[in-house]
């Protein structure tokens, strides 16, 4: 396997042409990175009133190459079909009886040689390659990623689980993720972020874009949960295309990362189509917290909920980002967001964002937030009957949590995210 | 020998302002004693003091809880000592499951109380686990609310009355030496006040003490206390037994009050 450890950049011409070489690449796939890597060169970080990304040099990555390396038990254990190690893909094994049922599923580079129409189809076309420096990252340099494709009207009962571990802070760990799902189909993907050295040193980096297509009828249900260290930075943009009678589910957990920024998007594009949109955080000592929900109602009769909470401690911060737009057909369309942020003491920072941009006149939009300090009274009574200071205080923060995580679909994920959680206090 | 509280000559301040004015009262297991008073004399202060809030500064006085004062202590450890308080206006907190809250102050009351080896035995967590879930049962039953309350979120939701009888279930698990309740009967219909005192009278007995304050004589009736004391700026002005509740019931508080130099605030 040829090397790109030598080079003054990982992020240059060579490497696009080393990546269409080795890969074999169509040519439409080549030429996309060569645009995206034009875009890339001229975009600024993705900066922002509230996130300022400082100490990020993305001259001082590289990108792996292929590692041959098994991965842990850690996949094992959570039953995973799909992992990858920074940038490389270490397995992808679809159960047989999935196979069978025409179910797609594979590194992104093999799809582009076995799938190529259907990949070319979906590629970048949800998130053009140009919304931002990062995107444009992902379109140039990604050699990991994966092609997700499920045929009409086929129901996947088990979740598909992939997870991604960091190791290495100097790789660049870039990952493309495609997600077809034909009309009346059903599938549950989960997609679980850890680092392998929790309190490595280096600063790992971390950009990330998923497409997802859901069809007439379909339905997915997105489960994310991140768990980097702490001296991360993470930028990932999800965005849904959500068809007719279509209907579409994320919950997003946050623990872990220096810098997330994450944006993510459902477009309810067909009459009838739903979405929820359920993210919690958990940040401490100094991290920080991008993250945007954005809904946009683009057809008559949607209906999208956006629901974000955060607990803060120490002197984390967390910017929460929440954008309604109804487009002029997304009559009798409903809508709702709510921000929650919990601050566990002075020092900690929350804010959080609405945007509402109306071109219908028969809809429902609202949207509410509240941030505040965690309640003294409450602390009180709970201490009142035996339990300690900051025993009461993890029991207010856990049932804050609650009622949130419990709308996870996926009992296992609830849990994890209860420990990590309890991990984190610490 | 009766394990007691002994306030002596208290004196609280919140934000700056003196409530409590040299309050002397003592309190031991086996007696029940109720407060009586006008708004505004200090009764909540009194209650909300003797377990710890924050807000309420002890300027004075002390207050001793089987001979240790507690005035330094965490609310938490004078709970572990066996000090309860029934709150005036409990607390909504989302999230938390009554019963798995319970069970949570249960056994960190255990864990302060017995001197174990710090291994944990799974059996007899098991075990203690299966036995507090039919205490549980058995208390919202007796406290007329139904068995789903042990799943509710901590009085989310409940209405007025069902917040305060759900505080008598958790004095209940909880087993108190010494019980203060702030106003529980406000806001109670006759039958539920007739409920919650029943509740109260199966705990009374030579290891159980009670501080009831109470804004209406009304209660009093389902149960006497052995004492009576009636407030009045920050100080108890008048102690007797069951008949000066009758007493107030009938003529008021005025001919108390009016031997005082300062009226109802």
């Amino acid at each position: 396997m040829p090397h790109t450890t030598n080079l003054q950049s990982a992020f240059s011409s060579e490497t696009i042409r080393e990546l269409s070489g080795r890969y074999r690449e169509p040519a439409w796939r080549t030429e996309q990175r060569w645009r995206a890597f034009e875009i890339f060169q001229k975009l600024p970080l993705p900066d922002s009133r509230y996130t300022k990304i400082r100490n990020l040099d993305l001259q001082t990555y590289r990108l792996a190459p292929e590692s041959s390396e098994k991965l842990p038990e850690f996949a094992r254990e959570r039953e995973a079909i799909y992992s990858q190690i920074d940038n490389a893909v270490v397995s992808t094994k679809l159960p047989q009886h999935l196979r069978e049922k025409g179910v797609i599923f594979c590194d992104l580079e093999t799809a582009l040689r076995e799938h190529a129409d259907l990949v070319q189809r979906y590629l970048s076309q949800a998130i053009a390659p140009s919304e931002d420096k990062m995107t444009a990252l992902v379109a140039a340099f990604a050699a990991s990623g994966l092609f997700v494709y499920i045929p009409k009207d086929v129901i996947l009962e088990e979740p598909l689980r992939l997870v991604h571990l960091l190791d290495c802070s100097e790789i660049a760990a870039l990952s493309h993720l495609v997600v077809v799902l034909e009309r009346g189909s059903r599938a549950t993907l989960l997609e679980e972020s850890y680092a392998r050295h929790p309190y490595g040193d280096g600063t790992p980096f971390h950009a990330a874009v998923t497409e997802i297509y859901v069809g007439e009828g379909a339905q997915l249900q997105f489960g994310g949960m991140q768990n980097w260290n702490e001296e991360t930075y993470s930028f990932v943009r999800r965005r849904a295309q959500i068809q007719r009678d279509a209907r579409m589910h994320w919950t997003i957990g946050w623990l872990g990362g220096k810098l997330t920024h994450s944006y993510v998007e459902s477009r309810l594009m067909g009459p009838g189509a739903t979405m929820e949109d359920i993210q919690v955080l958990f940040g401490r000592n100094r991290q920080h917290f991008d993250l945007t929900s954005s809904l946009r109602n683009m057809a008559p009769h949607v209906k999208g909920e956006i629901h974000v909470k955060g607990v803060l401690k120490d002197r984390a911060r967390a910017v929460m980002y929440g954008f309604i737009k109804v487009e002029p057909p997304a009559q009798q369309s409903n809508s709702y967001q709510l921000a929650q942020g919990l601050l566990l003491n002075d020092g900690a920072h929350c804010d959080a964002i609405p945007g509402l941009e109306i071109e219908a006149n028969d809809v429902r939009a609202t949207h509410g937030a509240s941030i505040g300090p965690i309640d003294e009274e409450q602390i009180f009574y709970l201490q009142s009957r035996g339990l300690e200071r900051e025993r009461a205080k993890r029991a207010i923060v856990e049932g804050f949590l609650t009622p949130t995580l419990e709308q996870i679909p996926i009992t296992g994920v609830r849990e994890r995210f209860h420990a990590l959680v309890e991990e984190k206090w610490h | 020998m009766a394990n007691a509280l002994e306030i002596r000559d208290l004196r609280v301040s919140v934000e700056g302002k003196e409530i409590l004015k040299g309050l002397t009262l003592t309190v031991k297991t086996g007696e029940v004693h109720s407060i009586m008073g006008p708004n505004g004399s200090g009764k909540s202060t009194l209650a909300l003091a003797l377990m710890g809030h924050p807000k309420y500064e002890v300027t004075g006085g002390e207050v001793l809880f089987k001979g240790q004062n507690i005035l330094e202590l965490e609310p938490d450890e004078r709970a572990w000592l066996g000090l309860f308080l029934a709150f005036q206006y409990p607390l909504e907190i989302q999230g938390v499951p009554l019963g798995r809250f319970l069970w949570a102050a249960k056994k960190a009351q255990l864990g302060q109380s017995e001197t174990s080896n710090g291994k944990p035995d799974k059996k007899a967590d098991a075990k203690a686990l299966g036995e507090f879930r039919k205490e549980l049962k058995a208390k919202l039953s007796l406290l007329k609310l139904d068995e789903v309350f042990g799943q509710r979120y901590l009085n989310v939701g409940f209405s007025g009355g069902e917040k305060k009888r759900a505080e008598i279930v958790q004095m209940h698990l909880l087993k108190p030496q010494i019980a203060i309740m702030d106003e529980t009967d406000s806001g109670l219909d006759i039958d539920s006040v007739r409920v919650v005192a029943e509740a109260i009278n199966q705990l009374r007995g030579p290891e159980f003490g009670a501080l009831i304050i109470t804004h209406y004589q009304r209660i009093l009736n389902f149960f006497r206390p052995d004492y009576v004391h009636v407030m009045a700026d920050g100080r108890i002005v008048r102690s007797g037994d069951y008949s000066l509740a009758q007493e107030l019931e009938a003529k008021g508080y005025d001919w108390i009050l009016n031997g005082q130099e300062q009226g109802v605030s």
